[in-house]
């Protein structure tokens, strides 16, 4: 029997992926749990393994496709005995036109061989144009107000001024029903509701496209990978809808940096680890975190979703972008094992290893810009998380002790809350806590 | 010249009666998977129906699907489905493809504000191309929605009985069709 392998979906949150690269050939002979084919996601490169074994009877996507719908069929597995005349192509026939979306190279091989498979050539990528479909998109932008006939004329006789309304149909079309909900007369402002999500309904001017004031030629244009689509999309739509505010406090690390040292020096030369401060702040938040669950949340349309762990994202900047691999349960870690996950979270990120399962969810985050000399700076939430804190530069500064000046090692703290969450007095005493953990870390202990 | 193109036996009968009766040149097109199929006939002497009316093969007030011949049993079928899904649709059986009933697709038009159009042939310059085109001159006001065919693939109809059949309309394709017309997908 002859069966479709199906684009996986390698995060709960994957539509559609680009199919990186194949490890096996037509004709190759797998069994369950051989390499297919590296996937690329949003965030990560993935090895896809097989499920049954068989042999690949044709492969319909080529490398390189990007855009390839989650469940769409990438190949033809059929079972030993049979000859290749017998693959079924017609299953996936039916899909292929829709996971092929994206310009695929030219030197994609598929077609090779297309005789031995029948004679039936598989619709390659020239048969796109019904697969892409703009999303609509309530803008109104140029003078054009885009609407159906009758819903101009529902609205003309109405006296509805369709500038006011944001339609529901494909590309912001506004459609009967669209005119029929409205009242006559209905002002701009209280047309809004309509779109999705807060602020949807809400016309934003788009931003005009950066090439307009460039001469070509003047600058490399870098086509946009997989991480930097996702940063975009993911950034500002957090940056929009999330309703941010900020909070700074100071910590004095003078007793951190004594204990840091002590314990550093007590792992002996060959240590078994090797913390920096960040693992404390790391071990601080999640102990503050367990103190203050109502930190320690994810909003919902319906419910605040109060997290019973601390999960704690990092944020490990990579040469192409950026991703916050999660220290799970981080309370229940001590400083060591902290330490030593995030060298490791670390390293897969760079290598592109991080599974989705490793840097998606979390109930909090930490970014850390000390390193490169940054006093204080503001993070932007990373959702479905609701706060995240931005770590300064530990340095020496002139503090007043008891109406004396004194020299003490500082680090500055500002937290992203969303405000639907962590009302600004909530915040504010889980950064109390956090400060104190920070200050006297062996107040963790009590 | 007239062309017929019935889908029921009913309809066959009657107008195969009016075309030996015309005194014009009439083309009969019969649909030989058809023959197959039974349909319940009246029993009446004399059955005759007009060449150029059209049938309304089912009533229905958000969509209406014009088709003919074979197609209007995948409509049929498709209508069930989407009745089941909340959308009522209306069947509009040409029953004869020149001179074209345009007046009843265009009265059916204008209380659904929704046209798509079901039929097994190519896509380009198909009885729906002209049925789309009418409907978007005589009833453009009306519409809320482009009109929308559902054909065959653009592709030479192939002779393996598996690709036949996916380069034919599909009553899923209809289903589709629909709902995008209405907003529903």
């Amino acid at each position: 029997m002859a069966t479709n392998i199906l684009m996986p979906a390698l995060s709960p949150t994957m539509e559609e992926g680009k199919l990186a690269r194949w490890l096996v050939k037509e004709g190759d002979t797998v069994k369950s749990g051989d390499i297919l084919a590296e996937i690329e996601t949003d965030k990560a490169t993935m090895e896809f393994e097989a499920v049954d074994e068989g042999r690949i009877g044709k492969i319909l996507v080529p490398e390189g496709s990007e855009g390839v719908k989650v469940n769409a069929p990438i190949a033809v597995l059929r079972g030993d005995d049979e000859k290749p005349g017998d693959v079924d192509i017609s299953a996936a026939m039916k899909n292929i036109g829709e996971a092929v979306k994206a310009e695929v190279p030219k030197k994609a091989e598929a077609s090779a061989k297309t005789e031995q498979a029948g004679k039936v050539e598989t619709p390659k990528a020239e048969t796109t144009p019904t697969a892409s479909k703009v999303p609509s998109a309530p803008s109104h932008d140029g003078d054009r107000i885009f609407a159906s006939p009758l819903a101009r004329r529902i609205a003309a006789q109405k006296g509805v001024d369709l500038a006011a309304l944001s339609g529901t149909g494909p590309r912001g079309r506004i459609v009967k029903s669209d005119v029929e909900s409205a009242k006559p007369g209905a002002k701009p402002a209280a047309a809004a509701p309509k779109g999705e999500a807060a602020g949807a309904g809400m016309a934003v001017a788009p931003l005009p496209d950066a090439r307009l004031f460039y001469k070509a030629g003047e600058y490399e244009e870098i086509p946009h990978d997989s991480m930097r689509k996702a940063i975009a999309k993911r950034l500002t739509s957090a940056k929009a809808l999330i309703p941010h505010y900020y909070l700074t406090i100071d910590c004095n690390l003078t007793a951190l940096m004594t204990t840091r040292a002590a314990l550093n020096e007590a792992a002996g030369k060959n240590a078994a680890y090797k913390l920096s401060v960040n693992d404390f702040v790391v071990k601080a938040s999640a102990m503050a975190l367990m103190k203050h669950p109502d930190v320690n949340a994810s909003w919902t349309d319906t419910a605040i979703l109060r997290h019973k762990h601390a999960d704690v994202g990092i944020a490990v900047a990579i040469p192409s972008g950026l991703i916050t691999p999660i220290v799970f349960a981080a309370e229940t870690k001590g400083l060591a094992a902290i330490s030593n996950e995030v060298k490791e979270l670390a390293v897969k990120a760079k290598d592109k290893k991080l599974k989705p399962s490793e840097y998606e969810g979390g109930g909090f985050s930490v970014s850390n810009l000390g390193m490169f000399g940054i006093k204080s700076f503001t993070s932007i939430i990373n959702p479905p998380q609701s706060c995240i804190i931005a770590v300064g530069a530990g340095e020496e500064r002139a503090i007043v002790v008891n109406g004396k000046v004194e020299i003490a090692t500082m680090m500055t703290i500002t937290m992203s809350c969303d405000h639907r969450v962590v009302d600004g007095a909530t915040g504010a005493k889980f950064l109390q806590t956090l400060k104190r953990f920070i200050e006297e870390p062996a107040s963790m202990l009590l | 010249m007239r062309v017929i193109a019935p889908y029921s036996a009913a309809d066959a009968k009657g107008l195969l009666k009016a075309a030996i009766r015309d005194p014009n040149p009439v083309i009969f097109l019969e649909n030989e998977i058809l023959y197959g199929r039974s349909f319940p006939v009246p029993k009446i002497d004399d059955y005759v129906l007009p060449i150029g009316k059209a049938r309304i093969a089912r009533p229905g007030k958000d969509v209406t699907l014009v088709s003919y011949s074979i197609s209007v049993g995948t409509c049929e079928e498709a209508a069930e489905k989407l009745a089941a899904e909340g959308i009522d649709a209306e069947i509009i059986d040409l029953r004869t493809l020149r001179p074209l009933d345009i007046e009843t697709v265009v009265a059916s038009v204008k209380k659904t504000n929704r046209i798509v159009t079901v039929e097994q042939a190519w896509p380009v310059c198909s009885i729906g191309s002209e049925v789309c085109s009418r409907v978007a001159l005589d009833a453009f006001d009306y519409l809320d929605a482009p009109p929308t065919k559902v054909t065959g693939k653009d592709v030479p109809m192939p002779y393996a009985a598996n690709l036949e059949k996916l380069a034919l309309p599909t009553v899923e394709d209809v289903i589709q069709a629909v709902k995008s017309v209405c907003y529903k997908d």
